[in-house]
Parts: C-alpha cells; sequence; structure tokens
C-alpha cells in the first residue's frame, strides 16, 4: 500500500531557485545549523505539488552552507568592521599588496588557522595548505576540516589574489 | 497576548551590545535560526547593523529628548528658544562703560549747548560713544550747570552705525530683525529706534520697553530679543500692549557696533581726546524732528573747547550669557516677575543686568544690617559705626534720615584696579532698580569691607600687627630627588593664590578655606611641606597660617588663622599686596642626589 507523507504540508522544503523542481523526498532530518542567505530573498515551497509557489519565508543555508557563510565572513571582514564584534574578522587584506613567498604563505596559514579557532568553534581545522604562485600573484589556500559532532572532511579552497579574496 | 520583554523603566540601558544580545535571546527561544550564536554568520551581521542602528537612534533620541528639556539643554539656540516660554529675554554682549567728568576750555561764548548723541571720541584705535544728549549751560563767569543725571555721563565702547531704513507692513507685534553677519557685534543695551509715521512724516522717538506687556496701548515703544541665532530682533506693539507700526512708516535703527577684542581702558586716558560728532542725512532729519532738548548742538569747532577726563577706567566687556547662565538667572528672572522683593530678586537682578560693573553683590534688609555690619563695626571698637566714612558716605549720598525701610545692597567692582564702585555707576544701578523696587523701600548701595589676607606667624613675644608682614613668608620644602626649577614651583603656587583669591572665585560671606589650599600646594610636583616662616623670631607653623584684617580698621580688627574661615556677609576677602605675591614666597632646595631609575 502506497504511503503519503503530509511533512511537506507543515515542512515544505525550500529551494534556492524556480528551476529547481522540488525534491519528491520530503524533508525528514532537521538542520543543525541554519543561517539567513544573503541576498535576502523570499523562499518558495511545493506549493500544490507541481510548481514552486513563493512562500512567506525567508531563504536560508544550512549546515555546511551556514559554516560556509562564516568562514566567509571571517575571511573578508577587517577587524573593526563589525562594530559590536570589533575584534572579529581576519586581516587577510593585510597581505594582498606584500611579495607572495612561502614565509608570508606560512604567517598566512597561522592566521587563518587562528581565526577560525577563535570564531567559528563548529569548524575543526585538520589541515591549512597554501601554495604561493608569485606568478600570478596569489596564494592558493586549500582548507581541510570536519565539523564537530560529523566525521565528514570537507575541503574548501580559497584564493587570495592583490585585489581581493575569494573563497570558492 | 505576548510579554514585553523590555522592562519599561530601563530603555535608556539599551545600548547596541544589549539590544544584540536581547535579540540572540529571542531568536534561541524561537529555535527556527541557530547561527545568530556564531559571530561569523550572516545572521550575526545583520543582528549587528540592527542592534547598532537602533542604539544610535535612541542615543539620539536621548539627546534630542533632553536638549528640549531646560534643566539638561546645552546648545544656545535651544536654550534660548526653551525661555522664551518663561519670557526671559537672554542678554547679549555688554560693551565697555567709562565713565566721564567734561569741563570746557575758556573762550566758549555763553549759551546752552547739546552735545549729540551717537558723537564719539578715540582712544589710540578704540571708539567710544555718547548714547545720550549731554547738555548743559555756559555761563559768561565759565561756569557750567549740567542738565543730566549723573548716570548719562557715561561713554561706551564701539561706534553707533544706521541700519537700513524698514519700511513697516502693518502687523501686529511687526519684527524688525537685525542681521548683521557674523563679524559685527552690537551692543546689548544700545539699541535706538526712530519711526517716521507715513500720516505725519515726522520723525518720532521710540524707547526701549523690558517687556511689551507692561505697556499701554499708545506707548511709543519696542522690545528687543537677543534670538537663538545671537541676532537682535525688534519687536514692536499691537495696538493693546505698545503702539503698533502702521503700514509704511519708516523706522531707523542705530546700534552700537561694538568690538569685543579691544581691551579695557585705565584711568585719566581721556584727555586731550577730541569729540567727533554722528553725521548722516538722516540722523540730521531725526535730530531736527526727535530731538526735544532746547539748545545749541555742539558744532565741530565748538566740540573742540569741550574737555574729557576719566578718573576711573572703563568697566571690562562682557560677552553674552551662556547656556548656564541663562540656566541659573532665568527661572529667578521668572520668580521675580519685574518686581523686587526678595533678597534674591535684588541681587539676580542687580547680577544679571549690571555683571559688566559689579562682581558680587550681596542685599540685606535693615534688621539684618544692624545686626550684622553695625554691629561688626560695634564690636570692634567703633563707638559710632554709623559715623563710619563708607557708611557714612552712603548713608548721606543715598539715604536719608528713616533707615528701617532700607535695603543695603553691598556692591564689589568687577574692575581689580577699583576699590569701590564709583559714585556714578551706583547711581546708574539705583536708576535701573528704581523703577522695579517695592514703593516703600528705599534703595542705599554699600561698600564692602575688606579683609585682607597675607601670609603670618604670630609672635608669642609681640601682639600681631600688619607692620610685620615683612619678616613672615611662605617657605617651600622642596622634594630631595625633584627635577623642577624653583621658580616653576613659585609660579604654580602663585598661580593657585591668585586664583583663590580671584573676584571670580571669591564673594561676600565666603568661606576662605585653608586647608583645602593647604592640600592644592602639597600636590603642586615638587613640593615635600610646607612652612610658614618669621625670620625675626625664627618661628614657624608647619602649613599656611594667615594675618587677616580689616583693610580700613587693621588695628581694631586682626586675628591670625591657620583654619578655615567663613566671612560675614559684608566682608570681601583679597589677598594683601597680591602682585608681589612671588617675594613672600621662598624655596628650600633640600639637598639629594637623583639616581638614574628616577630618569
Amino acid at each position: 500500500m502506497a504511503t503519503i507523507y503530509l511533512d511537506n504540508l507543515f515542512n515544505p522544503r525550500q529551494i534556492q531557485s524556480s528551476t529547481t523542481l522540488p525534491d519528491k523526498n520530503p524533508t525528514k532530518v532537521a538542520a543543525i545549523y541554519t543561517d539567513l542567505h544573503l541576498d535576502l530573498t523570499n523562499s518558495k515551497n511545493v506549493g500544490l505539488g507541481l510548481d514552486p509557489q513563493n512562500s512567506n519565508d525567508i531563504v536560508v543555508d544550512n549546515d555546511l552552507n551556514a559554516i560556509k557563510n562564516s568562514l566567509y565572513n571571517i575571511f573578508t571582514t577587517i577587524p573593526g568592521q563589525k562594530i559590536l564584534s570589533p575584534s572579529f574578522g581576519s586581516n587577510l587584506s593585510q597581505y594582498l599588496f606584500e611579495i607572495v613567498d612561502v614565509v608570508r604563505g606560512k604567517i598566512i596559514g597561522d592566521n587563518i588557522l587562528k581565526t577560525i579557532n577563535t570564531f567559528e568553534p563548529r569548524v575543526e581545522i585538520l589541515n591549512i595548505e597554501v601554495y604561493p604562485l608569485p606568478d600570478k600573484l596569489m596564494y592558493h589556500i586549500i582548507l581541510i576540516y570536519k565539523l564537530a559532532g560529523n566525521n565528514n572532511i570537507f575541503k574548501t579552497p580559497i584564493q587570495i589574489f592583490p585585489n581581493n579574496i575569494q573563497i570558492l | 497576548m505576548s510579554t514585553n520583554p523590555f522592562n519599561p523603566n530601563s530603555y535608556v540601558a539599551f545600548d547596541g551590545t544589549s539590544v544584540r544580545d536581547l535579540i540572540i535571546d529571542k531568536l534561541n527561544q524561537g529555535q527556527i535560526f541557530t547561527d545568530q550564536n556564531y559571530q561569523g554568520s550572516n545572521i550575526s551581521a545583520l543582528i549587528d547593523v540592527i542592534s547598532y542602528t537602533f542604539s544610535t537612534l535612541l542615543y539620539y533620541l536621548n539627546k534630542t529628548s533632553s536638549e528640549s528639556m531646560f534643566s539638561e539643554s546645552q546648545i544656545y539656540e535651544n536654550m534660548n528658544r526653551i525661555v522664551k516660554l518663561l519670557n526671559y529675554n537672554p542678554k547679549g554682549k555688554i560693551t565697555q562703560s567709562l565713565g566721564y567728568n567734561l569741563s570746557l576750555k575758556p573762550n566758549l561764548s555763553p549759551g546752552n549747548y547739546i552735545i549729540p548723541k551717537y558723537s564719539y571720541v578715540s582712544i589710540g584705535n578704540v571708539s567710544f560713544s555718547f548714547n545720550k544728549n549731554i547738555m548743559f549751560t555756559n555761563f559768561a563767569d565759565g561756569s557750567i550747570k549740567f542738565q543730566n543725571k549723573t548716570t548719562d555721563f557715561f561713554l561706551y565702547q564701539g561706534k553707533f552705525q544706521e541700519y537700513p531704513s524698514y519700511n513697516a507692513i502693518g502687523a501686529n507685534n511687526e519684527v524688525l530683525y537685525l542681521s548683521l553677519g557674523d563679524t559685527t557685534y552690537v551692543d546689548n543695551f544700545n539699541i535706538f529706534v526712530y519711526v517716521k509715521p507715513k500720516s505725519t512724516g515726522v520723525w518720532e522717538e521710540w524707547t526701549q520697553s523690558q517687556n511689551l506687556f507692561l505697556n499701554k496701548s499708545t506707548d511709543k515703544v519696542f522690545q528687543t530679543r537677543y534670538n537663538p541665532n545671537k541676532n537682535y530682533e525688534i519687536i514692536f506693539g499691537d495696538d493693546i500692549n505698545g503702539k503698533k507700526l502702521n503700514t509704511d512708516d519708516t523706522v531707523q535703527v542705530f546700534y552700537l557696533n561694538i568690538d569685543p577684542t579691544s581691551s579695557t581702558v585705565a584711568s585719566n586716558t581721556l584727555n586731550d581726546t577730541s569729540i567727533v560728532s554722528y553725521n548722516s542725512n538722516i540722523y540730521n532729519e531725526i535730530k531736527t524732528d526727535a530731538f526735544l532738548e532746547t539748545g545749541t548742538y555742539m558744532s565741530r569747532n565748538q566740540l573742540a573747547y569741550v574737555t574729557l577726563s576719566n578718573d576711573y577706567p572703563s568697566s571690562p566687556y562682557e560677552s553674552e550669557e551662556s547656556v548656564d547662565d541663562i540656566r541659573i538667572n532665568a527661572p529667578k528672572n521668572f520668580s521675580y516677575q519685574q518686581r523686587l522683593v526678595t533678597t534674591n530678586d535684588f541681587q539676580t537682578y542687580i547680577k544679571s543686568n549690571f555683571n559688566n560693573v559689579i562682581s558680587d553683590v550681596y542685599v540685606v534688609n535693615n534688621e539684618d544690617y544692624l545686626k550684622g555690619h553695625l554691629k561688626y563695626l560695634y564690636n570692634i571698637g567703633i563707638n559710632y559705626p554709623q559715623l563710619d566714612g563708607t557708611v557714612l558716605y552712603n548713608q548721606i549720598k543715598f539715604s536719608n534720615s528713616c533707615n528701617f525701610n532700607n535695603v543695603y545692597v553691598y556692591l564689589c567692582p568687577i574692575n581689580n584696579s577699583q576699590r569701590y564702585v564709583n559714585a556714578s555707576q551706583k547711581e546708574l544701578i539705583l536708576s535701573e532698580l528704581e523703577s522695579q523696587k517695592i514703593l516703600t523701600s528705599q534703595i542705599v548701595p554699600i561698600d564692602p569691607v575688606y579683609m585682607l589676607f597675607d601670609f603670618y606667624v604670630k609672635s608669642s613675644f609681640s601682639k600681631a600687627s600688619t607692620s610685620d608682614l615683612n619678616y613672615n613668608k611662605l617657605r617651600i620644602y622642596k622634594q630631595s630627588n625633584s627635577r623642577r626649577s624653583s621658580s616653576g614651583i613659585v609660579a604654580d603656587i602663585v598661580n593657585l593664590i591668585t586664583s583663590t583669591f580671584s573676584k571670580q572665585n571669591v564673594s561676600f560671606e565666603k568661606l576662605i578655606n585653608i586647608s583645602e589650599l593647604s592640600n592644592n600646594i602639597l600636590n603642586v610636583d615638587g613640593v615635600e611641606k610646607i612652612q610658614t616662616y618669621r625670620n625675626d623670631t625664627n618661628e614657624f607653623v608647619e602649613g599656611l597660617s594667615f594675618l587677616v584684617w580689616n583693610e580700613t580698621y587693621p588695628d581694631l580688627d586682626i586675628e591670625t588663622y591657620n583654619q578655615n574661615l567663613q566671612l560675614e556677609y559684608f566682608q570681601y576677602p583679597s589677598f594683601n599686596d597680591i602682585t608681589n605675591l612671588i617675594s613672600k614666597i621662598e624655596v628650600i632646595e633640600t639637598s639629594g642626589v637623583i639616581q638614574i631609575t628616577d630618569f
């Protein structure tokens, strides 16, 4: 006998774009971490089950995406910018116009490790690989970590260019 | 119904951090978002922005609401507007005034003469102007008879200027704004208004009223107000209180353009100055129509016969009332309501209107005067205190034989070189008080009893005497490891004592806090201890010891004090020969070695 799940009536699955079709499997596992997704937009739900419909909810980032938000904010915030938490941030931008070499790469790695340990308790850093690329005037960094309470290992590449920082 | 999470009494404690914590708490309770607890999250950034904005808005709300309160306002513009509700008119700048004597050189033909108002003299680069017509009769025998009151013989720093003619629109309580720019300063008490009604075509002088509500519908009066922009508004009546301007009446304003930066004029500097008469087409028209005095307006040649002299220096310039001054004066002004009844009424009125003449004032009735001042004179051994020089002088000049209704006004001049308020200044104050005092009271100005202070150690071999003052000094023991120069220490102590006894810091009925002064001296960098030392007997007292005596009766009232001293209401403290204070202080340098670690 077929089973009809009615969860989506009170716990609609959120999707990020109108082109994404709703998952036919209803969400059963609640997210551990929930953050706002920027820019702020309305989320969509399954509506009648055919087309995604605008809901009155806001789009959120869950779990790994929420933590990536946090890492991005940590790396792109200069201490003092967040007014009510003036010590927050990593100040990686101070290395933007320095000579690209191994020594500074080591310093950048230490800085990232210290900052994440301070501001992101959900992340346990396993390794930070810093590759100086003097020809391109950039560093390629790979952050290897796992989340608290989760044994999965994640890798997040970061690129520091002379004019900006990118988290891939 | 949801409960209010805010304590209604703690809204001022909502700084950004507490608002942020409150939002985080609420989100935690909602259990929808989790990342508000992590500083790096997007939602944390959004919460920070909202909290900071809230706290900033709350700050401005708090500040704005404070600025609207009389007790909290700090901005002049706001305070000026607030006290308008109390009908208080803040004082503007008050220029220097200079009392003068007038005499004539020989050979001016006999007759009635008038020195026209707005004429001026120049002392160096500083101009002083007449604000009244001075009328006198020159007799053939060379004697002069003046028709003015004593209070008219004042010159005011600055030159009179004409404001462009104004055509009235005929509104009730019409207001003429004197917009003169930021670099032109106008004296608060020297604004004169002439009106040429369209119906008559003849200039007439309108007089300044303290408050239009005190005037009848036909009174040709105006009121000035120093407004929040520090310009003057000239307000006319509405045919109910004060006469109204009619359409196309011409208004001409003369104001005294002053120079706040010019220094005061010393005594005897008016000699050999020549009077320059004011001249303009409108002025000459006004002089013909509105100046009602009979006599010959002195020409340039005739003015050369007039000699002016001044026995006293000019009173200093006073800037406009500050916010704090207004905060003190406005309620007092409101309470006396143009009626001088209580001691406070008199004191407030005199202080706020003559603050460029007097530094302090104290008012007592006859009973307090008898119990206080006269009893003091009697106690120190004067058998007929009413015959005391200053008492007798003021009694004869300003009082009559009936004393029970006397109001005694103790006046201390603001000018350091002036010991007593001079007669013409007293007349000026009395004439101002006349219209507002209780009808039956009689105001008698009284000079202060100066109590002089100097360093002194009382000898066990002789009585205290001012003739021993030269033997006494203040000894400063310098710290052995101090790197300050002795002269620097002395300069600091001189400044302390000068400041303690300056007219800004002393008053009638003053408590002379000797222990506080001692502590302040001991706190000067490099001072280890102080002694008052007497070198003829080698006696000394640890700390400060003062000889205090009555300046007029130094043999009758003389005591030594090394504790705090409360003066009586008629006594005014002054330090003896304060210009030579440096010579009364000596520094003892104890030998010592400055260690390297001291650097």
